[in-house]
């Protein structure tokens, strides 16, 4: 079969904007706690469930709040500030048997309600 | 000069200025210094040049306790002792070791570091190792990336790292090192296969008169001097004042029971927790240099402020493919394999990557245990049985009790500081191993055989058996040579310690005799 040219460039460059679009919106489609929480994928390699706690409610209006009013960018330097000093002054806990921050674990928590 | 009991006539009555029973790292120290005086000395072997099996029987005894201790094999009856079983390592105690912990009962030697230094120094000229480079600090930074852990240096860090410098196999047999001297010493008898069975009190027994002696083949005989010591491991001593009627908890001393009491060991729990590290897998060239081995601890600052023993970190990796010498093909199939189950074929090609360049392969995973410095604590004791060794002397019932709550207290603490400084540098996370959540890894069977504390030194015979110079409380002539006087266990091996006190012994011996 033979395809025109007009017709092959046309259909390339409606895909080629499709596939920009389609990435497009499933980056639009990220809110601004997913973006956030997208920063710390490696805190522990764990499969986390769909369980979440008061605390997660609690850290999860706590994180809105700082990204409404500071950004994104000085949100997660104020949060790995807050990390830094649970581990220097012993605020740990164990989540799942891994030893934790307690900013860490509430993180952890609040993922486990985007999963 | 060298001797045997069968070379006497039987019951002889032997006379000395100075026995000693033992010719381990304790007895030779102690001799070492007395060598060239004009002092008499016995030395007293209860085998031979060799290990002989119906001798090392006479170490058996039995465990009562729910954690099982080897009394059979960390010990040698022969010339040398345990010294010919000692893999070399050397570690002087830290300075606070010596301090009295409020969270550690029964803690607080009579004695400082600055009572010792002088003697680990001579120690370790003996040894052939350099004192100084204990406190390297370049050494102490290469451990760091020895262990592939370069990038947990920190400044105030929580982490120390030791060194224990390692004595060759021609310098850390002491006996054997020092041979020609003993033997060619006119003054000195080492009297082989005289295995002590009894301390003879005078009748107001604040002195020992003699010591009595036998061998498996009914020789016997008596030993007379004017200064005994007692330098048979930590085991053995307790077990011989036990034996003889002073000692005895019902007889004139002993009062408080400590003949046998307190004693320690270093119990390891291998695979507390893994380490996961942010850092990318890679290989690392072997730099083998055998003088010295290295092991991570919290440091001594955070170590009293979160109220911890001493402990070692030891961190191994997973899937470690070093040993060449085991490395058939069959094992490197067995390796994919179990690589490919684990979907892990990046490793493998690392792995494989790693090999060929001869280096060790270092994975993200790291295992990571935990050795234990243990409490003086009356309940891990040693006692007389009921049933009796060839010679006639009641064997040791050994009640090694379970881990304390200020030792599980510190394998779980020392692991969450670890990972405190893990998170600070962000350099990985440590997740515990169920069995240690659910208790099970507590269970020791095993111990690295650092026998301490059955005759412990300390200011009053309220809470010990000896005094600052190892003099035995209540007696004038009876001293006490070896760990067994250790007031507490820390976490380095212990015979650089022994060798370092029982020269400080054998030095006020040979002062108060002249």
């Amino acid at each position: 079969m033979k395809i025109d040219r007009r017709k092959f460039i046309l259909g390339f460059s409606a895909l080629s904007i499709a596939l920009i679009s389609g990435a497009g919106l499933k980056y639009k489609k990220k809110n601004k706690i997913e973006i956030f929480l997208s920063n710390y994928e490696n805190i522990i390699p764990l499969k986390l469930n769909n369980s979440t706690s008061e605390d997660a409610d609690l850290f999860e209006n706590k994180i809105k709040t700082m990204l409404s009013k500071v950004g994104l960018k000085k949100t997660i330097m104020s949060i790995d500030d807050d990390i830094k000093r649970d581990y220097q002054s012993g605020n740990i806990k164990l989540f799942h048997g891994w030893i934790v921050s307690d900013v860490e674990a509430s993180i952890l928590e609040l993922k486990q309600k985007y999963v | 000069m060298f001797k045997d009991l069968k070379d006497f006539a039987s019951n002889s009555i032997l006379s000395y200025d100075i026995c000693i029973a033992g010719t381990g790292p304790a007895g030779i120290s102690v001799a070492k210094k007395l060598l060239g005086t004009d002092l008499k000395i016995a030395i007293l072997e209860s085998g031979g040049l060799e290990p002989e099996p119906e001798y090392q029987e006479l170490n058996e005894g039995i465990n009562s306790g729910p954690s099982y201790l080897s009394l059979e094999g960390p010990r040698l009856r022969c010339f040398g002792g345990a010294g010919k079983l000692w893999a070399g390592h050397c570690a002087p105690f830290e300075s606070d070791e010596f301090d009295k912990k409020s969270y550690v009962p029964l803690s607080g030697w009579p004695i400082s570091l600055d009572d010792l230094k002088v003697y680990y120094k001579q120690a370790a000229e003996m040894l052939g190792i350099s004192y100084k480079k204990f406190y390297n600090k370049d050494l102490l930074g290469k451990t760091f990336k020895e262990n592939s852990f370069n990038e947990f240096k920190r400044d105030d860090s929580f982490l120390s790292a030791n060194v224990l410098q390692v004595s060759n196999v021609d310098n850390r047999d002491l006996a054997e090192k020092y041979r020609n001297d003993l033997e060619s010493s006119v003054n000195t008898d080492v009297i082989f296969h005289s295995t002590v069975t009894k301390l003879n009190f005078s009748k107001n027994t604040k002195n020992v008169e003699s010591i009595s002696i036998a061998d498996l083949n009914n020789n016997s005989g008596t030993i007379k001097a004017k200064i005994f010591v007692l330098a048979c491991g930590a085991l053995e001593n307790p077990r011989i004042l036990l034996t003889s009627k002073k000692f005895n908890k019902k007889e004139i001393s002993n009062d408080n029971n400590f003949v046998g009491s307190c004693f320690m060991s270093h119990p390891g729990i291998s695979e507390v927790a893994e380490i996961n590290k942010n850092t990318s897998e890679k290989c690392i060239k072997n730099e083998t240099d055998d003088s010295f081995k290295v092991f991570f601890e919290i440091n001594s600052r955070e170590r009293i402020k979160q109220k911890i023993l001493r402990h070692s970190l030891g961190v191994k990796p997973f899937n470690n493919l070093t040993d060449k010498s085991t490395y058939t093909s069959g094992r490197i199939v067995s390796e994919f394999e179990r690589l490919f189950n684990d979907f892990n074929l990046f490793s493998a090609i690392k792995k494989i990557v790693c090999e060929i360049k001869s280096a060790n392969y270092s994975s993200n995973n790291w295992n990571l245990g935990v050795g234990l410095e243990q409490p003086p604590r009356l309940t891990n004791n040693l006692k007389l049985h009921d049933t009796k060794d060839a010679l006639g002397v009641p064997k040791i019932n050994m009640f090694w009790d379970d881990l304390s709550k200020l030792e599980k207290d510190t394998v779980v603490n020392s692991v969450k500081i670890m990972a405190r400084e893990l998170g600070l540098l962000g350099a990985g996370k440590i997740k515990f191993k169920n069995e240690l959540l659910s208790g099970q890894s507590y269970k020791i069977t095993d111990s690295i055989n650092h026998h301490t504390g059955t005759t412990r030194m300390s200011d009053s015979s309220k809470t010990g058996v000896v005094d600052k110079n190892c003099k035995v409380f209540g007696v004038s002539n009876l001293y006490i040579a070896g760990s067994s006087v250790f007031t507490t266990s820390s976490i380095v091996n212990p015979t650089y310690t022994i060798i370092a006190l029982s020269l400080r012994l054998g030095e006020y011996l040979k002062n108060i005799k002249s």
